[in-house]
């Protein structure tokens, strides 16, 4: 290496420099909003997290009082369970339905033109819309469901089943986000490595399992990631549909967030029960994120 | 690699960061959109324009603002020289007029429930009314006394009521007759006691193949059944708290007494459904045959073109007593405190032509010179549908407890303190005793943190 002289090193830490402020400054339409809407109000909410406060008046310094209630109410921990029950039932439902109707469209199997609008076309209405709809469908008198299944299943108004009725229309809402994820992994497949295994004799279901499965890995990865992230924080359907009823049986955390800080203005309340939310979904997606890293050989 | 490749390529020595243009573009963009939020009270024309912010949103919403449009077709340019914007808020009331306030944008007044809002009393949200009123020309003995001691809230002192009462709306028994008539009950003659109701329940239940088609009576698990056991609680003496807001659960056994009961439809009787998540629509549709329900209900009922009439809640237990609200008109604290007086008077212009609202709208009147027209009884909404309110109002003594802590008592809610231990009783997953007990430890818990911030 050879050695810069002094005046050629300033002028190159200048030039990097500017490089860099420039660099910075094309970011700075994303950086400052994305500052000002999301870092701020978080540390904001972290703040707020350990007084007493209801928008009027300045906020009164309580400490650990928020936490040590919400951890003592069986009312939280209930919804804190209920969550964890949709994330460990909604989780893997959405990414094995949204991998099938992937391979369905992918193998461009008959109708499957209509079958990608219509796998995707739920993810584009919204949650309140899909929770009113799903109310009368899951309707125990009135509803199709119970209907065309010949049955009389309280979906909505049982404790045993009102999480349920909830999860499905979740799974019914989210399934065409991770549908989509999955498409474009398929997509990304070269075609020759399977018309190459094919050849070798392999079967479409050891195509299957031993060369598609494996390279959509990082996808797989991907989609239970943010589907994780997006069952944790599960509210529209179940104020709309239950309000988290019967008996707080289908109250979800962010729902029971939003009834405390919004409904009830205990807004440093609602927001240790925030922060604790965000500590369970980055702590469960860690824990996800190490078991299936990507080994290095 | 990178910075060599840099080093290598020609650059010129001066250019702005396109980035930052369109940085500061946006910001600029940003700062500009903001405008200032026009004051409360303006003028317009020679007219003073007061804001309102209204919640209602159902049927009762179209009788409102006949109201607001009578005021405004009767004071522009004359009388009171005044106009009312009036906006709905259709959700998080509470929310955005609490920040409304704190950031001196509040509406002039709007809709409020008697003895829900202590906490807004305590914060200033809402001023005390009683001198304004008598400054804007009320004569207070014309109301109910009992309206105007529901808009008190003694828990932070003083005798000052925080509402202008405009309605009172108590709970009543909501007969479909056609189906009474052919379960071979008369409806003229309604049931007035426990035995007779379950007479009429039993009579009018549907059943098949062991599920029940038709409730005798219509309930969900939550706010509605909630609302039934306080009532029926009440009636067989219960207190939620004492009068001085100092104990809670007067009288205990009669609450699980009353629990008991309501028990006893679902599990005994077997005269109510656990699968009715829409009340009303099981009721508009005759999939219920009875439904205990306010006033607000008697539009959509007429709408649902249900054949229907209302009679007074029977007595189940040892006295008569019913649920009922007082609703009416609060005053948003304002920068300009000289716009309270005018807030008022035009308060009280819509108080004095309320003959619309509580005939055509919800509720009872809660003033004497209303009820003594010679009218009122048949104008509006017909009697075989309003009748039983009023009457109705001779007993209703079950309604929000005025305390700081008034969500944990409420009844007639979803997803509050009361209505989830209501649920879980009737999901057998509470006995009536331990629900006792759960309840009166909260809210006397409630009741002694709040007297000590009081």
């Amino acid at each position: 290496m050879v050695a810069l002289p002094a005046l050629a090193q300033r002028r190159l830490a200048r030039t990097e420099l500017r490089q860099a402020g420039e660099g910075y400054s094309f970011a700075l339409p994303f950086l400052l909003p994305f500052l000002v809407f999301t870092i701020l109000p978080l540390a904001f909410g972290v703040l707020v997290s350990f007084t007493n406060w209801s928008i009027i008046g300045a906020p009164q310094w309580v400490g650990l009082h928020n936490y040590i209630s919400a951890l003592s109410n069986p009312l939280v921990r209930q919804a804190f369970l209920n969550t964890l029950r949709y994330v460990v039932l909604v989780v893997p439902v959405v990414t094995l339905l949204g991998l099938v109707f992937a391979l369905y469209v992918n193998q461009r199997w008959p109708g499957h033109l209509f079958a990608r609008v219509s796998f995707y076309a739920s993810n584009v209405v919204s949650a309140p819309v899909i929770g009113l709809v799903w109310v009368w469908m899951l309707d125990a008198q009135f509803g199709i469901i119970n209907h065309y299944l010949h049955t009389s299943i309280p979906w909505l108004t049982s404790t045993n089943w009102s999480w349920i009725g909830v999860s499905i229309a979740t799974v019914w809402w989210d399934t065409g986000l991770i549908f989509v994820l999955f498409l474009a992994g398929l997509q990304e497949i070269n075609g020759e490595i399977l018309e190459a295994a094919k050849i070798d004799g392999a079967g479409p279901w050891r195509s299957l399992r031993r060369i598609v499965l494996p390279l959509l890995r990082r996808t797989f990865v991907l989609a239970i990631t943010l589907e994780m992230i997006s069952t944790f924080q599960i509210f529209s359907q179940v104020n709309v549909m239950t309000a988290g009823g019967p008996a707080n049986s289908s109250a979800s955390a962010m729902q029971y967030l939003y009834s405390a800080g919004i409904g009830q203005l205990q807004l440093g309340y609602a927001s240790a029960i925030g922060v604790m939310l965000f500590v369970l979904t980055v702590i469960g997606t860690m824990i996800f994120r190490l078991l299936f890293r990507d080994k290095r050989w | 690699m990178a910075k060599n490749s840099l080093r290598t390529r020609a650059r010129p020595r001066r250019r702005v960061p396109a980035g930052l243009i369109v940085g500061t573009v946006c910001l600029g963009l940003a700062a500009g959109a903001c405008s200032s939020t026009p004051a409360a009270t303006q003028t317009s024309h020679g007219n003073t324009v007061l804001t309102m912010w209204s919640t209602l949103s159902a049927s009762d919403a179209q009788t409102w603002a006949k109201m607001i449009a009578n005021f405004n077709q009767a004071n522009n340019d004359k009388g009171l020289h005044m106009q009312i914007k009036m906006t709905t808020i259709a959700n998080n009331y509470t929310t955005k007029l609490t920040a409304a306030v704190a950031t001196g944008n509040a509406p002039n007044f709007g809709w409020g429930t008697a003895g829900q809002e202590a906490l807004w009393a305590k914060q200033g949200v809402i001023i005390p009314l009683n001198k304004l009123a008598v400054q804007a020309g009320f004569n207070l003995s014309d109301f109910n006394p009992a309206s105007l001691k529901d808009a008190e809230y003694p828990a932070i002192g003083g005798n000052n009521f925080y509402l202008l009462p405009m309605d009172s709306s108590s709970f009543a028994m909501e007969i479909n007759v056609a189906e009474a008539k052919a379960a071979g009950l008369n409806p003229a003659d309604p049931p007035k006691n426990g035995p007779e109701f379950i007479k009429w329940l039993q009579a009018l239940t549907v059943r098949k193949n062991g599920q029940i088609t038709r409730s005798g009576l219509v309930s969900d698990t939550t706010g509605l059944a909630t609302t039934y056991w306080g009532i029926v609680a009440a009636q067989y003496g219960f207190q939620r708290v004492s009068p001085d807001l100092k104990t809670a659960c007067i009288n205990r056994q009669a609450g699980i007494t009353a629990m008991n009961w309501l028990l006893s439809l679902f599990d005994k009787y077997k005269v109510i459904s656990r699968n009715i998540s829409a009340p009303y629509t099981t009721f508009d549709t005759g999939a219920g045959a009875i439904m205990w329900e306010g006033p607000w209900t008697i539009l959509g009922n007429i709408q649902a073109k249900l054949n229907w009439e209302s009679a007074p809640l029977p007595t189940i237990g040892t006295q008569p007593a019913t649920f009922f609200e007082d609703d009416g008109l609060e005053v948003y604290k304002q920068a300009n405190q000289a716009s309270y007086l005018t807030t008022m008077k035009a308060i009280k212009w819509l108080s004095d032509h309320s003959f619309l609202w509580t005939t055509g709208g919800r509720g009872v009147s809660p003033r004497k010179s209303i009820l003594n027209m010679p009218n009122y009884m048949t104008a509006g909404f017909a009697p075989k549908y309003r009748q039983a309110f009023i009457t109705s109002m001779s007993f209703a003594d079950v309604a929000s407890v005025p305390t700081l802590s008034t969500a944990d008592f409420e009844y007639y809610s979803l997803g509050t303190f009361a209505v989830n231990e209501v649920s879980a009783v009737l999901e057998h997953k509470l006995s009536p005793t331990a629900f006792m007990t759960a309840v009166c430890t909260k809210w006397q818990s409630d009741l002694n943190t709040d007297s000590s911030q009081g």
